[in-house]
């Protein structure tokens, strides 16, 4: 029979990301999962926002759900293990914006990746809307960030975010709601 | 005369040796018997905000962030334990310091053997005081993404 991922010494009984994983794993797996739902409302996926602490302990990841979130939607593991969830997914917002070229708002797409000058809030572009005769030769030319409410042809950015104020994913306007600031990523 | 002070000095050692001798001999066996989880000579709060990104999004948390960190720097560990913040959505006096702490900071790398009462040992240490200091300077640089 298959041993458990951290404790060979015990049998399987479930098997997470190709790894395997004995009753007391499970046990603490889901208790931790539970202190998430009570106490990090806004965490998507919840049932992997959890890291072994040692013995037969686990605990919810610290910090916001935001990367986290993102690390899923464009299966992402970058960073060190203990920054991954459950399923290997980062946590960390940095990780991901790491090894991730910057654009300009001009080329931005849907699935582009945003993130706040500080790196301290992410999503994921969800809809870019564009003004087709600004594109035809009026042209653009801004930077990223430095005056997205003003580009000639992208008219509107919406990003859809793990947002830890509004209590869930959400999508909100890049020129509005995040006041035109921070970069796309891809 | 010298003699006899050397002599007087030698008895002494004998005497300490005799009398701190079974201790020693348990204090240098102690560490094998003891728990993984004895408390390493580090400070917990200077290693974790050493080693922690922040993640927060709107203007609100920002401030209670700042709030707590400079209550960190003026406040007794008494105090800070009493001491209430505003969790996520704004709800006041909802978070304890350390549930602030938990929500925003995300370490670089694991964090071993956080106990409350290691952090209120710890927090007003000046190795910890600078780590704090240095996180308040950097939020106070930032924009909120909201």
């Amino acid at each position: 029979m298959a041993k458990c991922f951290l404790h060979p010494g015990r049998d399987t009984v479930i098997t997470v990301a190709s790894k395997n994983y004995c009753q007391k794993c499970k046990d603490g797996q889901q208790a931790a999962v539970a202190e998430v739902t009570l106490k990090n409302k806004h965490v998507e996926p919840k049932a992997c926002f959890i890291t072994f602490k040692g013995g037969d302990t686990w605990l919810p990841f610290l910090g916001t759900g935001c990367a986290h979130w993102v690390a899923h939607q464009l299966d992402m593991s970058s960073g060190a293990p203990s920054n991954q969830c459950l399923e290997g997914h980062s946590i960390r917002v940095p990780d991901i914006v790491q090894s991730k070229q910057k654009i300009s708002i001009a080329d931005v797409k849907v699935s582009d990746i945003w993130a706040n000058d500080a790196l301290t809030h992410m999503g994921l572009v969800s809809k870019v809307q564009k003004n087709a005769a600004a594109d035809a030769g009026a042209g653009g030319g801004a930077d990223a960030g430095a005056d997205a409410g003003t580009n000639a042809s992208v008219v509107q950015i919406q990003i859809t975010h793990d947002s830890s104020g509004q209590g869930g994913v959400f999508t909100n306007d890049f020129g509005t709601y995040f006041h035109g600031q921070g970069s796309f990523y891809r | 005369m010298a003699f006899c002070r050397s002599v007087t000095a030698a008895n002494f050692l004998f005497v300490v040796v005799l009398t701190l001798g079974p201790h020693a001999c348990r204090t240098g066996t102690k560490p094998s018997n003891s728990p993984p989880s004895a408390p390493p000579a580090t400070n917990l709060v200077a290693d974790f905000f050493s080693h922690a990104d922040r993640q927060y999004e709107i203007a609100g948390q920002q401030a209670e962030i700042i709030r707590a960190l400079r209550d960190m720097l003026t406040k007794s560990a008494q105090e800070l334990r009493a001491q209430r913040y505003a969790n996520y959505q704004g709800d006041k006096d909802t978070w304890s310091l350390t549930d602030l702490i938990k929500s925003y900071f995300v370490p670089s790398q694991p964090v071993t053997d956080w106990t409350e009462d290691r952090f209120y040992r710890d927090v007003s240490k000046p190795e910890a005081q600078d780590a704090i200091r240095k996180q308040l300077i950097g939020i106070q640089k930032e924009t909120p993404a909201h």
